[in-house]
């Protein structure tokens, strides 16, 4: 099974809504029976900004949006899309204010021992970016 | 520093030296040293030896006492710099850290004195982690109930009634402190009430504005 966003931001918000419940149920259950919930790099990110988000409801800051994205990456219920890298890329999304788009380039660049082919500034500063 | 690890530990002045020396190295207080860098190893081993004293000492258990059958090796923080500290807490039982993890050894080079016992302190480059076994057995009952002996739990930081992930590994059962979505706390409820479609629309927006400025 393949969780899109909205479930996860369900399962981040805790059990106050019925949605919230549901979800939080049904990754207990998948905790128990060891079914894979199958998480994608592409899901984690919508995640993170629409966890930035005042406007959608969330605006949390980079820190929090930073534990609950590790709590992602900790879910035992999860099958996670590069990991290893998110993981890295959270730490630098923390420190500074950069997407975490930009932060999971540059860490699965670092993992590869590559650079990323970007006009990006921010890819610049995180250390890995490199102009055509 | 180097005080307690002489005075404290028994540890030789030069290898105390030299593992002062490996943390400023590190830290890129000092020049870069190949030698240091190559000596590495031999000056973790000490360390480790340290920590799991120190480990014992605070866990108010005698240097003799079993069940502290073996301690893995000593790895220093693959993200050197880039995530160069981690919270822990001093005067706790043990850190609910990684799988394991008893205490993210406060051996943390050079920060030992600072901040009081009870209160976090941020570890520094040189993080080392002593990952103690603690052995017993037990014995398997019906419905495959299993008694976890008061010595594990307790080095371990698990409680009567707590809830745990058990992993199989190959042919081994791994329990951890479970560290999901599930037990994790918003830092507020959610203000508004959108639909799906809407959270998205404005999420994008927002971003896009920010984006542009």
């Amino acid at each position: 099974m393949i969780l899109d966003t909205n479930v996860l931001l369900r399962a981040l918000e805790g059990d106050a809504s019925a949605q919230g419940q549901a979800v939080r149920k049904r990754i207990e259950t998948a905790r128990a029976t060891g079914e894979p919930l199958t998480v994608l790099s592409a899901t984690v990110l919508e995640v993170a900004y629409v966890l930035e988000s005042a406007r959608a409801g969330y605006g949390w800051d980079r820190h929090v949006i930073g534990q609950a994205i590790e709590a992602v990456i900790d879910e035992p219920a999860f099958d996670l899309e590069h990991a290893d890298a998110l993981r890295r890329a959270v730490t630098s999304y923390r420190a500074r204010s950069v997407d975490l788009h930009d932060c999971l380039l540059s860490a699965v660049a670092n993992v590869r021992n590559t650079r990323v082919l970007s006009f990006d500034e921010d890819l610049r500063r995180l250390g890995s970016g490199e102009e055509p | 520093m180097k005080r307690w690890l002489t005075e404290g530990f028994g540890v030789a002045e030069d290898t105390a030296r030299r593992i002062w020396k490996a943390r400023q190295v590190l830290h890129g207080a000092h020049a870069f040293d190949s030698q240091i860098m190559d000596d590495l190893p031999e000056l973790a081993r000490s360390l480790r030896a340290v920590v799991v004293v120190d480990l014992k000492r605070r866990r108010g258990m005698p240097d003799t006492e079993p069940p502290f059958a073996a301690a893995s090796g000593l790895t220093i923080s693959q993200h050197m710099g880039l995530a160069g500290t981690a919270k822990i807490r001093a005067g706790r039982r043990s850190a609910r850290g990684g799988s394991g993890t008893l205490w993210s050894a406060r051996l943390a080079i050079g920060l030992r004195d600072q901040g009081s016992q009870g209160e976090s302190t941020a570890l520094p480059y040189l993080a080392t982690r002593a990952i103690l076994r603690v052995m017993s057995t037990a014995r398997i009952y019906k419905k495959g109930q299993i008694t976890i002996p008061k010595a594990i739990r307790e080095a371990t930081g698990f409680d009567i009634g707590d809830r745990v992930v058990v992993e199989a590994r190959d042919d081994e059962i791994v329990l951890r402190h479970p560290r999901g979505v599930l037990e994790f706390t918003p830092p507020h409820p959610r203000t508004t009430d959108l639909s799906w479609a809407e959270t998205r629309r404005q999420a994008r927006e927002e971003r896009l504005a920010r984006q542009s400025t």
